[in-house]
C-alpha cells in the first residue's frame, strides 16, 4: 500500500508559469559562448600572455634607454649629465682637502707646543731644584712635629 | 549515441537550447525530489532553480561515467537540499498534500482517504534521515536503479542497499503505528 502511495507522489508537478519563468532565468544566468569572442579568451591564456608580454617589455626597455641616453639635457635625467657630475665631484674633493689641511695645521701647532714644553728645562715642573725642595718638604711631613707630642702628653695627664 | 548524450554535449559547448531541453526533461523530477525533501512549495522552487542554474554554469565539468545525466542532477539537488537546511531554520512541515495529487475525480470519502494516506506517508518519510529519504524517493518514486542512486549520492551500492533496508524498516514501523496494524510490506519485498 505505501509503495502505491509513494508512486502517487509522481503526480507532483511544478507550476507551469513558474517553470517557464525559471527556465528563462536559468538560461540567462550564463552568457552563451557564441556571444563571447573566442579570441579574447584564448589571448589571455598564460603561454600566450608570456609570448606577447616579453617582447613588449623588451621593446619598452629599449625605447626608454634610447630616450634617456639620446637626450641627457632633459630635466628628468640631469643627474646623469657628466659635466655637472664632474663639477660637483671636483668641488666636493676640494672641500675635503681644505678640511684636511685645517685639521693638520692645528695638529702641527699642538705637537710643536708639546715638544717645546718637553725640551724646555726651565719649566717649573721639570726643574731639579724644585723637585729636590719638594722632597725635603715631604720628608719633613713624615716626622711628627714636636708640638703634637707635647699636646698628646697634656691630654694624657688631663684624662688619667 | 543517445539523444540525451547529444544534448549534454551541445550544452557543454554552450548551447542554451540543448540545456533548455534537458531542463524540460529533468526539471519535474528534480522539483519533485526537492519538494518531497523540503516539504514547501516555495522552498522547492527556489532550490530547484538553484540546482539548474548551478548545473548550467558547471555543465562543462560533467563527465559521462555510464550513468544518465539525471544522476548528476540528483547529486547537485542533494547537495542543494543539504545547503538549504544549513542556511534556513528547520520548520515543521504542515503543508497540505498538493492539489495536483487530488485532481482525479473521486467521492468525498475517497478523497479524504487519499489525503489521509498521502499525508501519513509523507509524515513517515519526513521522519527518516536525509539519506534514507533520498534513497526512498529515488527508488520508489522515481524508479532509479541502485547504481544510479549510488552515483547520485556518491555512495557505494552496498551502502545504498543498507540505507534502503533501514529506511523501509523505519517506514514500516511508522506506518504500523499510524494504522494500528502491520502494513503489508516488509523489507523482503524490495
Amino acid at each position: 500500500m505505501w509503495k502505491q502511495q509513494l508512486k502517487r507522489f509522481r503526480d507532483i508537478t511544478p507550476d507551469a508559469t513558474w517553470s517557464a519563468k525559471t527556465k528563462r532565468a536559468v538560461l540567462s544566468s550564463r552568457i552563451p559562448e557564441t556571444l563571447v569572442p573566442r579570441v579574447s579568451i584564448s589571448i589571455f591564456s598564460f603561454p600566450r600572455l608570456l609570448w606577447i608580454g616579453v617582447p613588449v617589455v623588451v621593446i619598452m626597455f629599449l625605447f626608454t634607454s634610447i630616450y634617456f641616453f639620446a637626450s641627457p639635457s632633459q630635466g628628468a635625467i640631469s643627474s646623469l649629465d657628466t659635466d655637472k657630475l664632474n663639477t660637483e665631484f671636483n668641488s666636493l674633493s676640494l672641500n675635503v682637502h681644505l678640511q684636511s689641511v685645517s685639521y693638520k695645521d692645528s695638529a702641527n701647532s699642538a705637537m710643536a707646543s708639546a715638544i717645546q714644553e718637553i725640551t724646555d728645562t726651565g719649566a717649573k715642573h721639570l726643574s731639579p731644584f724644585l723637585l729636590e725642595s719638594e722632597i725635603e718638604i715631604l720628608q719633613l711631613d713624615t716626622n711628627p712635629p714636636p708640638k703634637e707630642k707635647s699636646i698628646d702628653q697634656l691630654l694624657n695627664e688631663v684624662i688619667f | 549515441m543517445k539523444e540525451e548524450d547529444l544534448l549534454v554535449q551541445k550544452a557543454q559547448k554552450g548551447d542554451s537550447n540543448a540545456f533548455g531541453k534537458l531542463y524540460d526533461i529533468y526539471m519535474p523530477r528534480i522539483y519533485r525530489f526537492v519538494f518531497l525533501k523540503v516539504g514547501h512549495k516555495h522552498d522547492a522552487e527556489d532550490v530547484t532553480q538553484h540546482v539548474f542554474t548551478n548545473a548550467w554554469q558547471h555543465v562543462e565539468g560533467y563527465e559521462f561515467q555510464g550513468f544518465p545525466f539525471s544522476s548528476w542532477l540528483y547529486r547537485i539537488a542533494s547537495n542543494a537540499v543539504i545547503d538549504h537546511y544549513r542556511t534556513t531554520r528547520p520548520s515543521q512541515d504542515l503543508e497540505t498534500v498538493p492539489e495536483e495529487l487530488l485532481s482525479q475525480p473521486a467521492r468525498f470519502e475517497e478523497k479524504l482517504d487519499q489525503v489521509f494516506n498521502l499525508q501519513v506517508v509523507r509524515t513517515a518519510l519526513k521522519k527518516l534521515d536525509p539519506d534514507q529519504q533520498s534513497v526512498v524517493i529515488m527508488r520508489f518514486v522515481e524508479d532509479l536503479s541502485t547504481k544510479e542512486i549510488a552515483t547520485a549520492l556518491e555512495k557505494s551500492e552496498g551502502a545504498v542497499r543498507v540505507i534502503q533496508h533501514r529506511a523501509l524498516k523505519l517506514l514500516q514501523t511508522q506506518l504500523s503505528k499510524t494504522y494500528g496494524r502491520n502494513v503489508e510490506t516488509t523489507t523482503k519485498e524490495v
